[in-house]
């Protein structure tokens, strides 16, 4: 037993936040299962270049940079979609659906820069400081990303005033 | 008035809804919107859809200790393993109806060598879209009819060609709706009709990447006859079981829809 917790007790703390920040940066029920599956397996491999402190920053790091290279790969390779999974994450189940739908969409349609540090620094909780080192990105980039995620999801989202999902 | 302090910032802005700022610049922020209810606003709008968004999120916050894979020293494999299923079943996916796999196999393996548009690979990809969905009853589309104008709206902007879905009920074909598929690498739109008999005819629209035009070239195989053509920046193809007549007849009219618009 050494004096700092194993990875998988860091794993079992956090594996309900990862799996939140693997929907929000697929946006896919089935990729954010797979983008999980491989960061605790990463995690658990690489348990050795854990030294024992900001578990939870080292894990979302390892997150993060699968999902990089995750896209990238599908930047080189067609989509692939599945017949029997084709829809979107989510089944609203806590939220209205309007307000579901435009927002999984305008998350979605977030440049994936953008969008991993609004994740990281409104829905995880994480310090600028922490969001920086976890994008390995200086302080000002995780500003300036930020602020292009917030600006865009704000332009992009526009309820309740109007329900465009409906036909004229 | 206090004493002058630096102006409000961008980043001022974003720390301040985040919780970073210290009390004075907090104090500094707050007179900022006072004076400026356009950029006290977008930062209410901004703090409401990130509201939304973490019960969105939230929904996703679950697991148990049990998910945890256990250590292993073969575990790399496992993963391959992971990835190797998934893409076959991909494959899988791409020939069910009696297709031959080819669009599957082909995207999967050698995406560089179908990247070069040529009518071959438009007819074996609206072939194999066709067979694939042409038998799905309760999910052939992603988004249906009675969201019209959304569904156009959205695989436009996809595919980079705003358009608006031919009428084909002069044929006696109406709208079930469409989805939005993996075409050459790029995103390619599909859209489903259905006549009084439940015959199905679906329209595929891919981005053409380079080819030259082509006029109306028909094909048929067990039964799937295929018109297509290329147009310009995009390449279409009209599938359906229905025989070579009733199908010329949809070609003209989808060819003269997008021809007017």
């Amino acid at each position: 037993m050494g004096r700092h917790p194993s990875v998988r007790d860091l794993l079992v703390v956090h594996l309900p936040v990862l799996r939140r920040y693997a929907h929000g940066l697929t946006g896919h029920r089935a990729d954010a299962e797979d983008l999980l599956q491989a960061t605790l397996l990463r995690a658990i491999e690489h348990e050795k270049s854990w030294r024992g402190e900001n578990g939870r920053a080292w894990l979302y790091a390892i997150m993060t940079n699968l999902n990089l290279n995750r896209l990238r790969g599908r930047s080189r390779q067609p989509v692939l979609i599945s017949i029997d999974d084709t829809e979107e994450m989510g089944d609203g189940r806590n939220s209205d659906p309007l307000v579901h739908n435009q927002l999984v969409r305008a998350l979605g349609a977030l440049e994936p820069d953008a969008r991993a540090a609004l994740l990281l620094v409104s829905i995880e909780g994480f310090t600028y400081r922490e969001a920086a080192d976890i994008l390995n990105v200086p302080i000002g980039t995780v500003m300036s990303r930020l602020s292009r995620a917030r600006r865009q999801l704000s332009a992009r989202v526009d309820y309740p005033s109007v329900t465009p999902f409906v036909r004229r | 008035m206090t004493k002058p302090s630096a102006p409000i910032s961008e980043d001022d802005l974003h720390a301040f809804l985040d919780g970073a700022l210290d009390q004075d610049r907090v104090a500094d922020v707050e007179r900022h919107l006072a004076g400026n209810p356009d950029v006290a606003g977008e930062i209410e709008r901004w703090r409401h859809r990130e509201t939304d968004l973490r019960a969105v999120l939230g929904a996703y916050s679950f697991g148990a200790a049990d998910e945890i894979p256990v250590a292993e020293p073969q575990r790399t494999e496992g993963r391959r393993f992971k990835w190797t299923a998934m893409v076959a079943a991909v494959v899988v996916a791409f020939s069910l109806g009696g297709g031959a796999g080819y669009l599957g196999r082909s995207l999967i393996e050698t995406p560089s060598a179908v990247r070069d548009l040529d009518a071959l690979w438009l007819d074996a990809a609206a072939r194999e879209v066709f067979l694939t969905y042409v038998g799905e009853v309760r999910h052939p589309v992603e988004v249906g009819a009675d969201e019209q104008e959304h569904l156009t709206n959205w695989l436009g902007n996809r595919i980079d060609r705003p358009f608006t879905a031919p009428s084909l009920a002069e044929l006696g074909f109406g709208l079930v709706g469409g989805r939005l598929l993996p075409i050459n690498g790029r995103p390619g739109a599909m859209l489903m009709y259905e006549n009084g008999q439940g015959d199905r005819a679906t329209l595929l629209l891919a981005r053409n990447a380079g080819a030259r035009d082509t006029a109306f070239q028909f094909s048929e195989g067990d039964g799937v006859n295929t018109f297509r053509w290329i147009d310009g920046p995009l390449a279409y193809a009209i599938t359906g079981f229905l025989d070579r007549g009733a199908l010329e007849d949809i070609t003209r009219a989808v060819y003269d829809h997008f021809e007017a618009i």
